[in-house]
This record gives structure tokens, C-alpha cells and sequence, in this order.
């Protein structure tokens, strides 16, 4: 999904030439330039004209940059002014992630319609099925009254012209929880009192138009300043990213100038131990069942969605946690950058988690590996820490941290995992206040677990037999 | 067909990170029947990455630029057409 979508690689070549024109310190006047250098005249253009492509570059740019971009005086300033304010830590930008609003192309409310294709048949089984009576015939042809239509989608479904299609609305399609929705002019915006952060509707989107808030240029100070130390905890999910040996994509980060990289895998042990005592302690005080929460998107949702839930969500803290504060043990004036495939922790780590100082994606790891000319795959390897086991590492996958807990726990439990926040499991998920299904339950917002994350760079299916041949080390 | 056809895929960063982890994906997958005529290798950077769009690959010596999964694999069987 992720390659066949040229929004997609935009944006990374967008992070890609931000982080090249800072490594030749070159910024502020460069990245005028980015959006004529990938809009040329010469290419046809994707929205009306050329002019309105890099417009859309511009806005693109200036979120990535750290800014919000729902400003009107956005007009009035230049590229280089929010690239030198951004250089002067005066970005502020307060969303986690916003809707770029010169690029939402603000799609038709979604619905049902009728196309020419309809020859009017005898049999007309739309007008059959159709539970509301939504639907006429004028001219000879069926046509849906959108104010009754309620969306079942039956006559779609029957037509045997094909001649019914559905028009979504993407991101809205999407969204687990309803928190997209369309503001007077069209565009979306998003509720942040519903947003879980999955990260669904900005993988989603055909134009790109939902961006999440990027912390480049502030790691990219911190790791050129000498008088600062930066370690660098990347998420178990790394191991299924690049075509290397755990040992050689340590190495390879390092090389951006970390001073030292440290497994987010050694926070999992942390996580496995706590939880397995933290669940062997609650089911001998005789609670139903117990859920994991090291995932922060299904947090959120219980959170904002299933409040019923609560009581039952361990309160053992997140790999990312442990991880970032062994580091601060050891090193208090170091700066914490956790690396993932992960929106939600982006809000996590600002939120709950001050051992962070910054999240950086693994597409903007990309960008710097990139950048700085790192091929991953000729890098010497680095030893890997023995106290990390393939349980730790294995928190990358769903099932992962399920496999953990049995593993320290025995099997005389009932265990599940649920991947995935979509209609069926979050309903199941509500069913256990009333009937577990397990005694321990593992979520993940992510079909398949975080190594298919929203901003992971592999997919999925490669990333996971990469997983496993590190594993299997 | 005793020659094998060479296929390589470049999987320097910027052609991984840019749609190279797509085509090793899809490569990694490929049915014994076409595999059987490929000598496939993964490369570091081929060194166009900044002139030619990526992601890159080699096959029998040819290069070509921003290859999508889909049409490598058109490219692979093409190949193996011209050579039976
Ligand atoms: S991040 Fe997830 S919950 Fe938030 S608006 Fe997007 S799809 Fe909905
Ligand atoms: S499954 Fe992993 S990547 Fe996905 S939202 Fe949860 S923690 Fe983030
Ligand atoms: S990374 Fe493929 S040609 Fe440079």
C-alpha cells in the first residue's frame, strides 16, 4: 500500500532534501527552492497548474518545519524566515498532527450515486432493496435522494450493471473513531478530544494532506551541538525496517552522530517483568482479566472511547519508558530521541513521558540515513546487549508481547492478542466488562503490531520475515 | 535456457527508503517459475540515486530508473521471454 502512493514518497523526499540542505547548512536559503526543484515546469501538473503543486509543497514544507499551518499570514512569509525561525526554536506548532489545508482537496461528502451506466432494467432491484425508499426513476433512470439514503450500501451491492458506485471520503473512511470530519469549507479537521493517534487518516490520504508535527530540526540542532549528549532508542519495529543485521542498523544510526544507541528492546524486558508480576498480582486478587498498554493509540481510545475498560488496562509502563529511563540513569543530562513507526507516541512522550525529548519516525530516520550518505547494509555491526532476549525484540510484532507474558507467567492462563481498532474488535473489546474471553489480553491499534506502525518504511510483509530472520539470531 | 538472467536491486538507502523495499518485497515473493530463470543480487548504492529517479535496477547490465513493483515484475517476465 505504502509505495503504490506517490503522496507518500512526496513527503519523503520532502524530508529527505529539509535534512540535506541542513547537513550543507544550507536551510534558509535552500528550501525556497524545494518546491520549484520537484515541480518543474516540465512535469504535468497534479492539481490545476504548477503554481498550485508548489503552493501545496510550500504548506507541506512549513509543517515539517514544526509550524501550524492554518495561518493566513502564512502568504506573507517566506520559505527562509520559517526555515531561520524554525532554526531559532520558534516553532510552535501545537497539533500532533494537522490537516494541511491547501492540499485536503476537501472530497465530495462520501455517498452512494447513480452513474450513466444505469439502463434502467426491468428488474430494478435497487428500487427493491432499497430499505428507505431512497430511490426514483426520472428519464428512465434510478436516482438516489441523498436525504433519505442512510449508506447501507444494498443497492450497490445488487446492481448487475455495476452501475452504483460509492464515493468516500478517505481519511473519514478510515478513522476508527469518527474524530475526521468535514469544517464549513470542506476541508477536515480533526477533534483532538476523539483523535487516538493511530495515524490512519495521514497514511490514508491520497494527497497527503494530514501531517504529523516533526521534530527534525530540533534533533538535528541537538546532535550537531558538541556540548550535548543525544542517545538514540529505537522501537523494537526497527528490526524489520531495513535489509541489515540488528547489529549493522545500530551501527548505522549511530552514525548520524548519536553518542550512544540503546534497544527500546531492553525497555520490553523491563515492561515483560513488571506486567507479568503486575497480572500475576491481579488475578490472584481475583480481577476477570488484565489488557496490555503499551500500545498509547489503544490507551487513547479506552481513554477517550471505552472508559469501561480503564480498570482493566495494566498500569505497567511502556517499553519506551523503560528504555528512556535507564538512559537518563546513566547519562541525566542526556537527550532521550525515541525512534518508531508510531504517531501515538509522538502524543505518549509528550504527554506521560518526560524521559523523551524528542520521537522521531522511522521516515525521518530515512531522510537522515539519507542525508548523510549511511548505507546501512555495508555498516560494521555493533554488539548487541546480552540482556536483551528475543522476548524484548519480539514486542516489534502483534502477539509479541503476549508471548512475552507467557513466557514469565507459564501457560496455565487463557491469553489472546487483538490487532487492530476497527468496528468488530472494538466492540469485542467492550463485550469483555461483561465476558472475557482471556485472562490476559494484548491490543494493538495496528493490524499486525507496530512493525506496520503508520510510519514504517517496509512493508509489512517484508518487514515482518525481516523480523524474524532477526529473531532468529 | 541454461543463462540465468541478472537481476539486481538496489537497495542503497535512498533507493530502499523510496520504493527498493517494495521491489525486494515483491522479489522475495516472486513464484519458483520465474525464479528459476533469475540470478537475483541486492546491491548498495549503484551511484544514480541523485540524477535518475529511484528506485533503481540492473537487469543483464540495463538500468532502469523509479521501477514500481508491478512493473518489475512485467520487466522480469519480459526478460525472460526474449531470452527462451
Ligand atoms: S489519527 Fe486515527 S483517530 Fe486521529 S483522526 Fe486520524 S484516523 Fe482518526
Ligand atoms: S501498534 Fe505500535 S505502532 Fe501501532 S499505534 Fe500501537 S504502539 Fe503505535
Ligand atoms: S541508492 Fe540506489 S542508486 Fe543510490
Amino acid at each position: 500500500m505504502l509505495y503504490d502512493n506517490f503522496a507518500m514518497l512526496t513527503k519523503r523526499e520532502l524530508l529527505i532534501r529539509i535534512v540535506k540542505l541542513l547537513k550543507e547548512k544550507n536551510l534558509v536559503d535552500g528550501v525556497k527552492y524545494i518546491p520549484v526543484e520537484m515541480r518543474p515546469r516540465s512535469k504535468n501538473p497534479i492539481k490545476c497548474c504548477v503554481h498550485k503543486d508548489r503552493y501545496i509543497l510550500k504548506h507541506k514544507i512549513i509543517s515539517i518545519l514544526g509550524f501550524e499551518i492554518t495561518d493566513e499570514e502564512i502568504d506573507l512569509i517566506p520559505l527562509s524566515d520559517f526555515a531561520q525561525k524554525s532554526l531559532d526554536n520558534k516553532n510552535a506548532k501545537e497539533n500532533i498532527l494537522s490537516v494541511v489545508h491547501e492540499a485536503c482537496s476537501a472530497c465530495m461528502q462520501s455517498q452512494y450515486f447513480v452513474t450513466n451506466m444505469c439502463r434502467g432494467c426491468e428488474g430494478r432491484p435497487c428500487l427493491m432493496n432499497c430499505p428507505k425508499a431512497a430511490i426514483s426513476f426520472k428519464g428512465g433512470k434510478a436516482c438516489i435522494t441523498q436525504e433519505d439514503c442512510v449508506g447501507c450500501g444494498l443497492c450497490f451491492k445488487v446492481c448487475p450493471y455495476h452501475a452504483i458506485v460509492y464515493t468516500p471520503v478517505p481519511c473519514e473512511d478510515v478513522c476508527p473513531v469518527k474524530a475526521i470530519s468535514k469544517s464549513e469549507d470542506g476541508t477536515e479537521q480533526i477533534d483532538k478530544s476523539k483523535c487516538i493517534y493511530c495515524g490512519k487518516c495521514m497514511q490514508t490520504c491520497p494527497y497527503g494532506a494530514i501531517m504529523e508535527r516533526s521534530k527534525i530540526i530540533d534533533i538535528y540542532k541537538s546532535i550537531t551541538n558538541p556540548d550535548k549528549k543525544i542517545i538514540a532508542i529505537p522501537a523494537p519495529a526497527i528490526n524489520g525496517q531495513f535489509n541489515a543485521t540488528p547489529g549493522q542498523i545500530l551501527a548505522a544510526i549511530k552514525a548520524i552522530g548519536f553518542d550512544e544507541v540503546v534497544e527500546v528492546a531492553l525497555g520490553a524486558e523491563d515492561t515483560s517483568r513488571n506486567e507479568a508480576a503486575e497480572f500475576k498480582e491481579r488475578m490472584e486478587e481475583g480481577k476477570p482479566f488484565m489488557t496490555t498498554s503499551c500500545c498509547p493509540a489503544y490507551v487513547g481510545w479506552v481513554d477517550k472511547h471505552a472508559p469501561t475498560l480503564k480498570p482493566f488496562v495494566s498500569d505497567t509502563r511502556s517499553p519506551m519508558v523503560y528504555a528512556a529511563r535507564r538512559v537518563k540513569e546513566k547519562y541525566p543530562d542526556a537527550e532521550v530521541v525515541f525512534i518508531g513507526p508510531c504517531l501515538a507516541k509522538r502524543y505518549e512522550a509528550e504527554m506521560y513521558v518526560p524521559e523523551v525529548d524528542y520521537v522521531m519516525s522511522f521516515e525521518e530516520l530515512g531522510a537522515f540515513l539519507i542525508a548523510y550518505d549511511i548505507d546501512v547494509n555495508a555498516m560494521e555491526e555493533l554488539p548487541l546487549d546480552p540482556e536483551v532476549t528475543k522476548y524484548g525484540r519480539g514486542y516489534a510484532q502483534a502477539g509479541g508481547v503476549m508471548g512475552a507474558i507467557v513466557h514469565a507467567v507459564g501457560p496455565e492462563y487463557k491469553t489472546t492478542n487483538i490487532e487492530g481498532l476497527d468496528k468488530k474488535n472494538q466492540m469485542l473489546l467492550k463485550s469483555f466488562v461483561k465476558k472475557p474471553e482471556a485472562q490476559f489480553v494484548e491490543v494493538m491499534a495496528c493490524e499486525g503490531g507496530c512493525v506496520n506502525g503508520p510510519c514504517s518504511l517496509a512493508p509489512l510483509t517484508l518487514a515482518k520475515r525481516q523480523i524474524k530472520k532477526a529473531l532468529e539470531k | 535456457m541454461t543463462n540465468k538472467i541478472n537481476l539486481k536491486i538496489c537497495v542503497g538507502t535512498m533507493c530502499y527508503v523510496m520504493g527498493g523495499a517494495e521491489l525486494k518485497d515483491a522479489i522475495e515473493t516472486l513464484p519458483a517459475e520465474l525464479t528459476e530463470h533469475l540470478n537475483i543480487t541486492y546491491s548498495p548504492c549503484l551511484g544514480c540515486c541523485e540524477t535518475q529517479r529511484p528506485p533503481l535496477i540492473e537487469i543483464n547490465g540495463k538500468r532502469i530508473a523509479g521501477v514500481s513493483k508491478i512493473n518489475l515484475i512485467q520487466i522480469v517476465k519480459e526478460e525472460i521471454r526474449n531470452a527462451v
